[in-house]
């Protein structure tokens, strides 16, 4: 496991591994991503080739655990077509500020189902092709559900 | 499903300093993450020398901030560190000083005796206890 093994967050976990992936530049290479060395965590990882205009950008890379239910696959799909209220279209719903950044973003929030809330955590990081445009983006989201009986005790 | 949002609209930047400048590092919404990562970036990385976490809100429509955490030192205030504490003004002379440095023309002059002269009183006190004392046996012996 790349990066800190006892750091216990997914979103530091991956966050580490690219900071060790950036090395002394701002952010690193699409090229340099190696889902296999982030083992387990790569089920909760995600690529993004950006597009103009950003609605166009695509799925590299989507991990099991971000496809939702239906397991529909969803590289080469547009990130527009992520199916909405998903911690995928969550995880990604601020992928204009990466842009605009160009730095790691850490968002978290709650989706609430009829039978429970989803609190979730998610990341997203900048990478480059050619060492000084943000190209694609490298990301990583994670959840927990709480059912109805659990909420009424957290609230 | 219904969506709600859990934070209002503040974020976190954690700020870097390093190559004698700031730089923004990452963007969180919860403050114990940045403040995390902020600790863990001055642990992992050497070249990083002073980390901020500065909480960023939007209130109808301006932006404020605040610092919310900083560890380490920028170069600026290492230079500061660097340079030794202006000397402190000397403090007023007490008076027995004072006196000491009064220039030797205002100082009153002492009357300075000759050695010659010394030796002279020496022994013209000693020939005077001698002639009493020689006058003082004479009169005891005539006294019946």
């Amino acid at each position: 496991m790349p990066g800190d093994p006892r750091e216990q967050r997914l979103t530091f976990r991956v966050l580490h591994y690219w900071r060790d992936r950036a090395g002394a530049g701002a952010f690193p290479l699409l090229r340099d991503i190696d889902l296999a060395a982030l083992g387990e965590d790569s089920a909760n990882c995600l690529l993004i080739k950006i597009a103009a205009p950003i609605e166009r950008s695509s799925f590299l890379y989507v991990g099991r655990n971000l496809c939702g239910p239906e397991e529909t696959r969803l590289e080469g799909r547009a990130v527009a077509d992520c199916p909405p209220q998903t911690l995928l279209h969550r995880a990604t719903s601020y992928l204009s500020r990466i842009l605009e950044k160009a730095v790691p973003i850490s968002l978290g929030g709650a989706i609430t189902t009829p039978r429970s809330l989803i609190l979730y955590r998610s990341i997203l990081m900048p990478l480059t092709e050619d060492g000084s445009t943000v190209t694609a983006v490298f990301g990583a989201a994670n959840s927990r559900e709480i059912l109805s009986s659990e909420e009424e005790l957290v609230s | 499903m219904s969506q709600r949002t859990v934070k209002g609209s503040i974020c976190f930047e954690l700020r870097k300093y390093g190559g004698g400048r700031w730089t923004l590092d990452s963007v969180y919404d919860d403050k114990e993450l940045a403040t995390t990562e902020a600790k863990s970036l001055m642990e992992r990385f050497k070249a990083i020398l002073a980390v901020r976490v500065v909480a960023v809100a939007e209130e109808n429509g301006q932006f404020r901030e605040w610092t919310v955490f900083k560890q380490g030192i920028t170069d600026d205030q290492q230079a500061v560190l660097r340079t030794p504490p202006p000397r402190p003004a000397p403090a007023p002379a007490p008076p027995v000083a004072k006196a000491r440095e009064t220039p030797a023309a205002d100082r009153p002059k002492r009357r300075r005796m000759s050695t010659r002269l010394y030796y002279a009183r020496l022994a013209g006190g000693m020939i005077i206890v001698v002639v009493v004392a020689v006058l003082g046996i004479a009169v005891l012996r005539m006294v019946p």
